[in-house]
């Protein structure tokens, strides 16, 4: 494959072991991120999106959870191998994570500066003063006005934005080769989204930086991503490039999405109508159906769809479906191209 | 269950009649608490909503619009202006009448989870207040109707809200609203906190619902696109004030206030090409409502900003036929 | 290379690398453990609970009949006792079994009750505190604090010295020094529960406030204050066996726990069961309902998060 490619998640299986059943997050998930490039994961809760974030980080609480299986490649290594402090190193600095709510995940009694402070302090080897005076430098390089005297204040003095922004300048700190952001901008007003959007693509071109963009809205999607993968109920079902997604999705589940969110302008252009809607609920990961996961809500199920679930089939270099229905599209060689994908099968 | 007649004087007038409505919040400090200062959440607005119109009221966070739907309920005791519904001015009625006003006005809000009080069961939470409130001995067969209305089964009136997916306690929200024949309905985000599969099925279900009564229908919520969708006229909201108000189309697709075509402008677009479509206008944080800028409020963040913008607040006037906007860019439309 | 993923939730993993997950075994043995402790504490209440029912039937004697001739026999376990007094007697020659036995109905009814008196008035002011704020709630939380600074034992003492030391009255005293523990936590979590989407929704729908308090908000603080019901008796048990201890609790000759505690006193040197043996089902009883609190803490507690 390229050598571009910064990590490749394979076969990747996280459950949950609750009182109450086993609960399958994430059961068999491959994806694969290209430096300089962005990944958009888009899924709704409960699609595993999250926790496949977690499990690269190698954050999944255990108990109750564990990453049963598969490999999460990255640097040459298997980080599902390595130690507990080589994965140390790893996190925060080649790897880096930003989350939804700024507020709770920056600590609120310490200040900011010594928080970004400790990310040179601890991965750099730096002492206080000077990971101060980095942290300045980065809270400018992120856009917060006159960073160098807000190195005392805390978190809560922040609004939701400039926090979401000091979050990012811990994450791009060690200038990470992978950033991944789960729903960085959902808890923030939609101006401010986009300034934080604006500021993740102008740093990723800027340190040619891998971006996984893990969201729900289609749009943050379109507007941020090169590659996308579409999980429902822990498993990738669809992966395809971003012009793809708009005009030639496959799986169901990626069409009655795009089919079922109002649009600007819509309204006006085609008169009011119904929106398309996915009938029916996400399925309880503890009692799956057989069969495809999607099945029960789709309205092009076929009977076998209930039976037995559907492998992925690839339609292209760059495009996969796990659907029945793509079936008979699939190409009759099974072996990728040298063009850039985002999954290998 | 068609709404009732009791109230309503001419077709034309207007069901709400919010006349420079004003909230603000003391902020205490020191030993003695006195007041240091006022959260100005909802400073002066004004709109009306006639029967059957749905209005939609946008803004980011701060501008005050989920504080005024719980004004409008008087869960908060106003600072000054009136709310006017079926001409009746809420904020000078006693304790009793004020309740039976509430039975006409309903909300539905935006957390599924905590809406909904985790010890009563579906039929206790649906129809409570009708029972209390009419004394009906049949009030189970209205909650079974209502339920049904709202695509849930007979059998749910037994279960507790846990034993509920989120969308499913939406549901169970709007048919409590629903319950009492309302001649309004405020949604506070009511689907912000939803999937964005189960959106669609509420968004179409309110939709439905709203031709099937013909309620009055406030929609505050910070998603645009959900608010094109569903409401007849907007009002776009900016620390504490409507900036601008005008039909769906009219706003939308010819914004005049600055600030509504940042907002649009900001709305990222689920199309092809995105990438490089990006256009980000508005830079800086939203000011605080303890402290909002002098003039017009929106001058600290407006690439058109003026001079005159600093000093004096521009009033809101008819720009365009029935398109209202406070900003010192437009001026009134001509009178013949 | 073409991996076909399909459902392979029993696929061993190749090379061994993760761990296998824990069994099921494993995981209803953690359940249980949890729980064990619970059952065991909800065993020794249930005793509790028979012997105070059925104390005329358990008992082996009359606890007030008095055998001079047979007084400071040692218990049927140690040299010279025998079957006829299981636990031995006292100094006036009564059982001490069947004594102790009467004894757990006196601190069971004066336990409860203590609670149950200390909990209404507590409940009733935390919420109107609560819910209305203001003077009432100004009012309230200073009462509370006033009285949780004063020492609680100085208190019943008073009240029982003014009204006079009969069973009504001391479940009196103990139930009304001890109503602000209920207070507290009911203003609190009324305040937390009074800003709730529901109780909003409530009040939206015109509901009186009378029954938003006691319908919505009552309902949801229960949980809470069961849990601290469960461990104020306790509590309760061991100050009515303080002020028995004092003379200020159940007069003689009837047997509470406390006045044995008391009455041995004397003997402790020889006759050293006259006042462990009552000590020994003090401390059984309380650490049953104890555990029984406990448990029900941790079952109540998730649940709670989780609707």
């Amino acid at each position: 494959m390229t050598d571009d490619v910064v990590l490749t998640v394979s076969g990747l299986r996280t459950h949950f072991f609750t009182p109450t059943g086993v609960v399958k997050a994430v059961d068999g998930v491959n994806l694969k991120i290209h430096k300089g490039r962005t990944l958009g994961v888009l899924g709704e809760s409960g699609s595993g999106k999250s926790v496949t974030a977690l499990s690269v980080m190698r954050l999944v609480a255990d108990p109750p959870g564990r990453i049963v299986d598969g490999e999460i490649h990255f640097d040459g290594r298997d980080l599902l191998k390595v130690s507990d402090s080589e994965m140390r190193d790893v996190r925060g600095a080649d790897i880096s994570m930003i989350f939804q709510e700024p507020m709770t995940s920056l600590n609120p009694v310490m200040t900011v500066g010594d928080q970004v402070a400790e990310v040179f302090m601890i991965h750099q080897g730096k002492n206080r003063e000077e990971g101060l005076d980095a942290a300045a430098e980065m809270l400018d390089q992120v856009g917060i006005p006159s960073a160098r005297t807000r190195l005392g204040d805390y978190p809560h003095q922040f609004s939701g934005g400039m926090r979401q922004r000091v979050m990012i300048a811990m994450a791009i700190a060690c200038r990470s080769k992978l950033l991944i952001a789960d729903e960085p901008t959902t808890a923030l007003d939609v101006t401010i989204q986009a300034q934080i959007l604006d500021l993740i693509l102008s740093l990723q071109e800027e340190l040619d930086m891998a971006v996984m963009l893990i969201t729900h809205d289609l749009g943050v999607i379109a507007e941020t991503s090169d590659e996308v993968v579409v999980m429902y109920a822990g498993e990738v079902v669809e992966y395809l490039q971003i012009d793809d997604l708009f005009e030639n999705a496959q799986h169901p589940y990626t069409q009655g999405l795009l089919r079922s969110i109002p649009r600007l302008g819509d309204k006006f252009s085609r008169g009011k109508q119904p929106l398309q809607e996915i009938p029916g609920t996400v399925p309880n990961l503890i009692r799956l159906p057989p069969g495809c996961p999607f099945a029960p809500r789709c309205t092009h199920a076929l009977p076998k769809c209930q039976q037995a679930r559907p492998p992925m089939f690839t339609l292209g270099p760059t495009h996969g479906s796990k659907c029945w229905l793509s079936e008979d599209d699939a190409s009759a060689s099974a072996e990728p191209t040298q063009a850039v994908s985002a999954e290998t099968v | 269950m068609a709404v009732q007649e009791e109230e309503i004087a001419a077709a034309d007038q207007p069901v709400l009649d919010v006349r420079d409505l004003k909230m603000h919040f003391p902020l205490r400090a020191g030993l003695l608490k006195r007041v240091a200062n006022y959260v100005y959440a909802v400073d002066g607005v004004s709109f009306q909503i006639k029967p059957g119109e749905t209005l939609g009221l946008v803004g980011e966070s701060g501008c005050g619009k989920s504080t005024v739907g719980r004004v409008l309920l008087k869960l908060y005791e106003p600072t000054a202006g009136e709310v006017r519904f079926n001409g009746r001015n809420i904020f000078a009625v006693d304790e009793a009448e004020l309740n039976r006003i509430r039975q006409r006005i309903q909300i539905i809000f935006q957390d599924p989870f905590a809406s909904l009080n985790p010890r009563m069961r579906v039929k206790e939470l649906v129809g409570e207040a009708y029972r209390v409130h009419t004394g009906d001995k049949d009030w189970e067969k209205n909650v079974e109707q209502v339920l049904k209305k709202v695509g849930l089964q007979p059998e749910h009136m037994q279960r507790y809200p846990h034993e509920f997916s989120g969308g499913q306690r939406q549901r169970i929200g709007i048919a409590r609203a629903l319950a009492m024949s309302p001649q309004l309905i405020i949604a506070d985000e009511a689907v912000s906190a939803l999937d964005v599969s189960i959106q669609a099925q509420v968004i179409n279900l309110l939709d439905s619902l709203k031709e099937e009564f013909g309620f009055s229908f406030l929609f505050i919520s910070h998603d645009l696109s959900v608010v094109e969708h569903i409401a007849d006229r907007v009002a776009v909201m900016y620390l504490g004030k409507i900036v601008e108000m005008a039909s769906d189309r009219n706003l939308y697709q010819t914004p005049l206030h600055p600030y509504t075509d940042a907002l649009i402008a900001a709305v990222p677009r689920a199309e092809a090409g995105g990438r490089a479509r990006r256009k980000t206008i508005l830079r800086g944080d939203v000011p605080s409502p303890v402290n909002p800028p002098s003039g017009c409020r929106f001058h600290t963040r407006c690439p058109k900003a003026m001079d005159h913008c600093r000093v004096e607040e521009p009033k809101m006037i008819e720009a365009r036929p029935d398109h209202w906007v406070a900003c010192h860019l437009h001026g009134p439309m001509p009178h013949d | 290379m073409t991996l076909r993923v399909e459902d392979t939730a029993d696929m061993v993993p190749a090379d061994g690398g993760v761990e296998a997950p824990p069994s099921q075994a494993y995981i209803v043995f953690r359940k249980m453990w949890h729980l064990r402790l619970g059952v065991f504490g909800l065993l020794l209440m249930a005793a509790l609970l028979i012997i105070a029912l059925f104390a005329p039937w358990v008992a082996t004697h009359e606890p007030l009949d008095q055998d001079i001739l047979e007084r400071l026999t040692p218990p049927a376990f140690l040299e010279g006792g025998s079957m006829e007094h299981l636990l031995g007697t006292d100094q006036l020659g009564r059982d001490v079994f069947s004594r102790i036995v009467h004894g757990a109905r006196i601190s069971l009814t004066v336990g409860v009750s203590a609670v149950f008196v200390s909990m209404i008035i507590g409940v009733i002011l935390g919420l109107f505190a609560g819910y209305f704020g203001g003077w009432i709630d100004a009012v309230v939380d200073f009462s509370v604090n006033a009285m949780l600074a004063f020492p609680f034992i100085l208190l019943a003492m008073t009240l029982v010295i003014i009204l006079g030391a009969s069973m009504q009255n001391i479940i009196l005293a103990l139930g009304i020094s001890n109503w602000p523990i209920f207070a507290r936590v009911a203003r609190i979590e009324t305040r937390k529960l009074r800003d709730q989407e529901f109780v909003v929704a409530a009040r939206a729908q015109g509901l009186s406030h009378y029954r938003i308090i006691f319908k919505h908000v009552l309902t949801n603080l229960a949980a809470a204050m069961l849990v601290i019901a469960t461990v104020e008796v306790a509590r309760s048990i061991i100050r009515e066996t303080f002020l028995s201890f004092l003379g200020l609790g159940i007069q003689p000759p009837t047997p509470s726990w406390g006045l044995m505690l008391a009455e041995g006193r004397d003997y402790i040197l020889t006759v050293w069961w006259l006042s462990t043996l009552p000590g020994v089902a003090i401390f059984l009883s309380c650490l049953g309902i104890n555990l029984v609190g406990d448990a029900l803490r941790d079952l109540l507690d998730p649940r709670m998060r989780k609707a």
